[in-house]
């Protein structure tokens, strides 16, 4: 009973959302949104770690285990702290310079660095998922 | 089975991701073990045990002897890296476009939208795509094969270039914009994949020229665009679009 409740709430219907409404369909997936929804503060004068406001489901703390982002978050996302000063306790764990590095520079957003993406973008390269596209142009332009 | 479901937990992402080609095998009618087994070309054993997962995500359910899907097309924010979600979904077909490899239809638009049209696009233009195609999922067929469209929109136009790089930097830009607060509405980042019937692919590359030609009136060609729409459509090589 508990698990048909979870499971429908994690497979919502959204019938009032979409018009379309053929027997048969496909599988769509909207890359732009990001990984987990909730509201997350840093500060650079503090531990370099998020205090999170509120989680709405599927967070994970960075380098932390499960999901589909282990193998990301394993190379990058659990790199150690550094505190730099006094700051906000963190409820989700540390977020490494590295990442903040990273959502300085606008590559990966709070949320993502606090879901372990960073450790997916840290792990790419300085230039984030950058490197990788360059690479994948790089390929093409050899192959030709 | 009528209306679309919208995933919300990594757990039930992740099985949808392992049971990629049988979601879509049920999505486009419910079928036996035996069915799918033979559609995915392996033992009956294999598939039962791929389909443990998506049935317990309730992803889909047993009606019968047929697996069924709980809704009729699947919508789902990206709950991975975005490394691993550009690799997964978006480059391979735009690395087919830009290699001029298989037989994908390409359109890049440069446009002259205000910020809120450019906003608007994904629940309007996308939209509206993206239920032609489900409609055409729909239609009854003899043999299908999985059929890719990958929608890219950004406000940081890329400069004129070859069109292959150029669709390249298109994705490179509007990943990065949508990590941007301010700018993040307006990128269109968007994936669909489905079924379709061999006879039915003439009128999908149709829907999505249609989609194009709504924008036609706003395209620019010597004033500085605001806003540019990558759209590609076609069948992924084998071994990528399917059996994932």
């Amino acid at each position: 009973m508990k698990r048909n409740m979870i499971v429908a709430a994690a497979v919502a219907m959204t019938c009032s959302l979409f018009a379309g409404t053929a027997q048969a369909g496909g599988i769509v997936v909207d890359l732009r949104e990001p990984s987990v929804r909730y509201h997350s503060v840093y500060s650079l004068g503090g531990d370099f770690g998020l205090a999170a406001a509120s989680a709405t489901g599927g967070v994970k703390a960075p380098g932390g285990s499960g999901g589909s982002n282990d193998s990301d978050s394993d190379n990058g996302g659990s790199q150690p702290v550094k505190k730099l000063a006094n700051g906000p306790f963190d409820p989700y764990g540390p977020v490494s310079a590295y990442e903040v590095s990273q959502i300085q520079a606008g590559l990966i957003t709070e949320d993502e660095a606090a879901a372990g993406c960073g450790g997916a973008t840290a792990a790419t390269g300085p230039a984030g998922l950058l490197p990788l596209l360059v690479a994948a142009g790089a390929l093409l332009r050899r192959r030709r | 089975m009528t209306a679309p479901a919208q995933i919300r937990s990594e757990t039930v992402y992740d099985a949808l991701i392992d049971g990629w080609s049988l979601v879509l095998r049920v999505l486009a009618q419910p079928c036996t073990l035996q069915e799918l087994a033979a559609h995915e070309g392996l033992d009956a054993a294999v598939v039962e045990k791929r389909l443990v997962p998506i049935e317990r995500a309730g992803i889909i359910r047993r009606a019968g002897d047929r697996f069924e899907a709980v809704a009729s097309a699947i919508y789902t924010p990206r709950l991975e890296g975005m490394v691993s979600g550009l690799s997964r979904y978006v480059l391979p077909l735009v690395t087919q476009v830009v290699e001029k490899r298989g037989d994908t239809l390409a359109l890049q638009l440069d446009l002259d939208l205000q910020p809120a049209e450019q906003e608007a696009l994904r629940s309007g233009l996308v939209q509206d795509l993206l239920n032609d195609l489900h409609a055409i999922t729909d239609e009854p067929a003899a043999r299908r094969a999985t059929y890719t469209a990958v929608i890219v929109g950004s406000s940081d136009v890329p400069p004129a270039g070859e069109a292959g790089e150029r669709a390249l930097e298109t994705v490179r830009r509007c990943a990065r914009q949508r990590s941007d607060p301010e700018r993040a509405s307006r990128a269109v980042l968007t994936y669909f994949d489905g079924l379709i019937g061999f006879e039915h692919v003439e009128r999908a590359e149709a829907a999505v020229r249609r989609a194009a030609s709504r924008l036609e009136h706003r395209v620019v060609h010597e004033r500085k665009p605001a806003y540019t729409i990558f759209v590609a459509f076609g069948r992924r090589d084998a071994g990528q679009g399917e059996g994932r």
